[in-house]
């Protein structure tokens, strides 16, 4: 009769490969450890942060004082991308600033009775530093270690309150250009960086289950290496971003300059926001830029500005349908102009009516939009002089 | 014609009643009451006696009682008799009491969560009280999730959610954990077979938790009437449970009709058939205007009948909606708005597979239709509890099908009506399931050196398989999850297979649309390439069916037949559990079995008549499955002077016949075993009779025929020699035409002999 093991050999078809004993060892004492120094000459000038910009960038406030000497920067390699309680954070890499100098210390477990010291050290650095920087830490590394300390019986053990999370910063700023927004790609299209045989982040937790059966460290380099490289990228992202929020006039594309522009409009930055928008008011971007800095003027009650805009993208043939209705709105209802408002109504559907924009569903709905402003103006406009009504 | 005017006009009916075998009318009964345990909350009595409510139903008095008393406790009691204020009312007491205490409830669907909690949410309305009960299933937005995990003092959930997402995240629900007192589990008599092995493995993992986090949760436990609630109570959650059986709800009058067609062919007993003869009571009903559910036994029925009443039941304008067909296969929101429309009363007649059998709620229907017998004795009292619900007089007619099992119930309603309903059977030690969720188990926490796994002796051997296959890392004296995968995604808990096929309408090539779900093992049989595949009264034939994608690809047609899928079936002994040799050298084995089936011919039948318009191939992939059987092996004196035809014939027959006895006394479905014979069975070269579970790992029903052979055996006999025909017949050891001239004698002389064998 076949036994239990031999049994369950035979109907589970998706037997891997066995795995090498282990032979019994001490309790470990420590987890491994090492740490990196690395100039600051290549970050972006640390002067620029400081809490207002913050809070522009990530949305909530700082302690006015914040230095970024409070920052703590993590970033986790994990077993797997689950996110449920059998995902292990097997390294964590700590950056912090010390001096002139950068210095990532990274942890690491050798194997799982490592980990309540892994986490032990790792809760030393957390409970040092105010704020904690990440990428997509919200919703996978600050989750996954919270995970970690519950299932080792570490209750109390608490990340720092403040959490900026450098991703969805970094996709306000960086989506209209490039799409997605992984940290290597934002890495190197922003910062300029080029990995040299990076380990692919999908690789991580084979080779580390690799290494606990086989305890070759090689390939582990390469993980710390990979792990070390995120943290710096990390950190000189945060430092970049804080540049850019303090000073936009040194981003270069038109396109981060409309983000930025957006982002600070969505801060209640309106100087900052229009500054911006005039940056971007060049090449490819303009048209939008324009009507978007024609919108917040009328906002905030510069009407005149506002026609002026309008009527500058009238003069070059950007847009013109929309500035066309824009400065129709205007007139008909700030200046109660209804002729002048009907003027441009007229004008707008006649560029509607030109080849390029002929036909289409938008161009139909536009156009219903100003052939109903056009009756309703002309109206007005006739009820206003009803004795001259003959149409 | 209401409905006490129908029963009346039926029972001088002498046409109608001259089919009528037993006509049992189950009196009115009173209600028995008590009043208000004084441990009750008082603001939850105010609630109550602002209804109208003064005292409690005796069941609702024990079950509080029994709760105040720490005990874990099992409510049985049938349809409307008020058992959701058996858990919620000892749940709101102690949340009322201490605002940290968080309760658990599980129903076995989605749609029946949403439906048995909205008491709730009117009670804790009607308090006006702080008392946060939650939905917390598949439909449940994001955005709200994280509340529900942080502050809902009742979390309602089903088993699906609990396992699949609820569990491996058990860090996000620390506060429920830590603090769980109840964990309520309605409709419990659905966790048979291997939903049912699933779910106590899903129990054991959460119990394993609640032991992390310190917490000590009783269970309140629901079930229909059962034989044996005590006993799947205690297999479900591992426990001694306290049964409360005794309901005191009142109860309307309850006419019970067994029905059987009347014979169109003497020579050939032959009766009109059941379809047939349910469409015409179905057509009387719905005449009457009488709210009325339909119970078919196949989809394929479900949809005829349905096709053939919304004719009748068409308004001036072609609109049919008062008539509805409802079954698994239907997407869930085409369900919904079904059981919407019974409840609105927008539905006067459901034509319904038995999935509409479990307590989701379709408001009152008065009467109950049922085309062939339900298959078990629970299930026919719980279909025929779907009429009058309310306290009105409540019809269920049972008309009979020519199938043997249908004619020994028509025909003995006194064995029906005396029998105690079937035990719910399960095996939560099944290996793949027990294998699987020790994966799950180990994903969630590891195990520590020398833990079991529930009661599971062998824990130990599973680990190490499993930290041999590099699945688990031991270390430490702890064995850690070790991989990537996420083991909760592998295990569907409602089928064997975790791989169901998405049934996809190609009729209109601009706009593919999926119709509907089918699990692997049917699919061979009903998804075949140009199989006739019947969805809403509408007919599809199937063009290609991809087995690699898991998708079947159909368009609508118009033909006058159905199809009918061939099955092969061989087997192999892969493990001898248990042997005994009776006198005579009759062997009887428990064991474990490789099945293989292939399909590998299909049967084109006109609709009407049932005839053979001819044979398609079909060119499928065999299909393996491990499980449990057991087996006679019938030795060379018993059969010595037979011919090998007469051989074949005999054991055909004895097959048959077992099929038609083991699920009435293994009290399962007959479809959950398969009983098939070999004249030479390869190991032992001697004549063999296998009966086996039809689940992967099986559920336990061949380890109960093992143990009651005999009596299987006997009454196995006792169908043959009271059946009234000659050489046999589709209700006994088969047709003549497949038997043979003597098979009907020799089945019965073998079978007499085997068990001669057992009593020397």
């Amino acid at each position: 009769m076949p036994r239990l093991t031999d049994k369950l050999r035979m109907m589970d078809v998706a037997a891997r490969a066995p795995a090498p004993s282990q032979p019994a060892t001490p309790a470990p004492t420590d987890c491994y450890h090492a740490s990196e120094h690395f100039a600051l000459s290549s970050f972006s000038p640390l002067r620029h942060m400081n809490a207002p910009v913050l809070k522009q960038i990530f949305g909530f406030d700082f302690p006015p004082s914040v230095r970024p000497t409070d920052l703590l920067f993590l970033d986790s390699e994990t077993t797997g991308l689950s996110g449920g309680a059998g995902t292990v954070a097997f390294e964590v890499g700590l950056g912090y600033l010390s001096g002139d100098h950068f210095v990532v210390e990274q942890l690491l477990m050798r194997d799982y009775p490592e980990e309540p010291l892994l986490l032990e050290r790792v809760s030393g650095f957390t409970s040092a530093f105010p704020v904690l920087v990440t990428f997509n830490g919200l919703a996978f590394d600050a989750p996954l270690l919270q995970n970690r300390f519950i299932m080792n019986r570490m209750p109390g053990r608490l990340l720092p309150s403040l959490h900026a999370d450098v991703l969805h910063a970094s996709r306000r700023v960086w989506k209209l250009r490039l799409g997605s927004c992984t940290l290597q790609k934002l890495e190197n299209a922003v910062l300029g960086v080029a990995r040299e045989e990076d380990l692919p982040g999908s690789d991580v937790p084979k080779t580390y289950f690799r290494f606990l059966q086989n305890g070759d460290f090689g390939p582990i380099e390469r993980i710390l290496t990979h792990n070390r490289q995120d943290v710096v990228s990390l950190a000189q992202l945060f430092f970049f971003l804080c540049m850019l929020y303090d000073r936009p006039e040194t981003a270069v594309e038109q396109d981060d300059l409309l983000s930025l522009a957006r982002a600070m409009q969505k801060r209640g930055e309106a100087g900052k926001a229009k500054k911006c928008y005039r940056l971007a008011a060049h090449g490819h971007q303009r048209a939008v830029a324009f009507s978007e800095l024609a919108a917040q003027e009328k906002r905030e009650g510069n009407t005149r500005h506002a026609i002026k805009l309008y009527s500058a993208m009238l003069t070059r043939g950007e847009d013109t349908v929309f500035a066309c209705e824009s400065l129709a709105k205007i007139y008909e209802h700030q200046f109660s102009d209804p002729q002048q408002a009907l003027a441009y109504t007229r004008l707008g559907l006649l560029t509607l009516s030109e080849p390029p924009l002929h036909g289409g569903e938008a161009v139909q709905s536009r156009r219903n939009a100003l052939q109903y402003r056009y009756a309703r103006l002309r109206r007005k406009i006739s009820n206003a002089k009803p004795q001259e009504d003959t149409l | 014609m209401n409905i006490d005017q129908l029963v009346t006009r039926l029972l001088a009916d002498p046409g109608f009643m001259g089919n009528v075998t037993t006509w049992k009318t189950l009196p009115a009964s009173e209600g028995r009451y008590e009043e208000f345990p004084p441990a009750l909350d008082s603001r939850i009595r105010a609630v109550l006696e602002k209804r109208g409510i003064h005292k409690l139903y005796t069941h609702q008095a024990a079950s509080f009682r029994a709760a105040q008393a720490g005990r874990d406790f099992v409510v049985v009691t049938p349809t409307a008799s008020g058992k959701t204020m058996c858990y919620n009312l000892p749940v709101l007491s102690a949340i009322l009491k201490n605002q940290d205490a968080r309760a658990l409830y599980l129903f076995p669907t989605k749609a029946l969560s949403a439906d048995q909690t909205s008491e709730l949410y009117e009670l804790i309305e009607a308090m006006g009280v702080d008392v946060k009960a939650y939905t917390y299933d598949g439909d449940t937005q994001a955005a709200a999730r994280k509340s529900v995990r942080q502050a809902g003092h009742i979390v309602v959930t089903n088993p699906d959610m609990l396992h699949s997402n609820i569990l491996p995240n058990h860090t996000k629900w620390v506060k429920l954990f830590e603090n769980l007192q109840y964990i309520v589990i309605d409709e419990i008599h659905t966790y048979r077979g291997i939903f049912g092995s699933n779910f106590a493995n899903v129990l054991r993992r959460l119990m394993r938790l609640c032991d992390f986090y310190g917490s000590k949760p009783r269970f309140i436990l629901c079930s229909a009437t059962i034989a044996n609630p005590g006993e799947l109570a205690k297999t479900l959650t591992g426990r001694e449970v306290l049964t409360i059986d005794i309901s005191g709800a009142p109860m309307g009058e309850r006419h019970f009709v067994f029905y059987n067609p009347p014979v169109v062919n003497r020579q050939l007993g032959i009766r009109k058939g059941a379809l047939n003869e349910t469409y015409a009571l179905a057509s009387l009903l719905l005449g009457n205007g009488i709210p009325t559910i339909v119970f078919a036994k196949s989809r394929v029925q479900v949809e005829v009948l349905t096709r053939r009443l919304k004719e009748q039941a068409r308004d001036p304008y072609g609109f049919s909606g008062r008539v509805r067909g409802y079954r698994g296969g239907y997407l869930p929101s085409e369900r919904r708005a079904i059981e919407h429309g019974l409840r609105a009363g927008e539905i006067d007649m459901v034509i319904s597979t038995n999935a509409l059998e479990l307590g989701i709620d379709i408001g009152s229907l008065t009467a109950c239709v049922l085309c062939g017998y339900p298959g078990t004795i629970a299930s026919t009292w719980q279909q025929a509890g779907r009429a009058g619900r309310r306290k009105e007089t409540a019809l269920t007619i049972l008309v009979a099908s020519s199938a043997a099992i249908d004619q020994y119930i028509v025909n003995h309603s006194e064995y029906f009506l005396a029998q105690s309903p079937e035990h719910a059977l399960l095996q939560p030690d099944n290996l793949y399931v027990l294998l699987s969720h020790m994966k799950c188990a180990a994903y969630e926490l590891p195990f520590q050196d020398g833990e079991l796994f529930g009661n599971v002796k062998d824990t130990e051997q599973f680990l190490s398989y499993l930290t041999e296959n590099s699945i688990l890392r031991h270390v430490g004296g702890r064995y850690h999850w070790s991989a990537e995968d996420f083991p909760a995604s592998e295990i569907s808990l409602r089928s064997a297979t975790s791989e169901n096929f998405v049934i996809i309408d190609i009729s209109n090539p601009a706009h593919h649309r999926v119709i509907g779900e089918m699990d692997r093992y049917t699919v061979p049989m009903l998804l075949h390439e140009n199989a006739i595949y019947m969805h809403e009264a509408r007919q599809y034939q199937v063009e290609k069916l991809d087995f690699d994608t898991c998708k079947a690809f159909l368009r609508a047609v118009d033909v006058d037949y159905y199809t009918d899928a061939d099955l092969n079936v061989s087997l192999s002994v892969l493990d001898e559990l248990k042997q005994k040799t009776l006198t005579n050298g009759v062997e009887v084995t428990l064991g474990e079995l490789k099945i293989t089936t292939i399909v590998k011919i299909f049967k084109k039948m006109k609709l009407d008549t049932h005839e053979n318009l001819g044979f398609g191939p079909v060119m499928l992939p065999e299909t393996d499955m491990h499980t449990v059987g057991m087996w006679w092996t019938v030795p060379e004196s018993i059969t010595v002077g037979y011919t090998n035809d007469a051989l074949h014939g005999a054991l055909m027959g004895i097959a048959n016949l077992l099929c038609i006895v083991a699920p009435i006394y293994l009290m399962c479905a007959p479809r959950d075993i398969k009983v098939i014979y070999q004249v030479k069975a390869p190991q032992t070269d001697r004549p063999t009779l296998f009966l086996y579970d039809q689940f992967p790992g099986g559920v336990g029903l061949s380890e109960k025929a093992y143990e009651m052979q005999e009596l299987l055996l006997e009454h196995a006999l006792n169908v043959a020699a009271d059946c009234p025909c000659d050489n046999g017949c589709p209700s006994c050891v088969g047709p003549e035409g497949e038997v043979g001239r003597s098979g009907k004698a020799d089945a019965m002389r073998i079978l007499k002999e085997l068990i001669a064998s057992c009593r020397a």
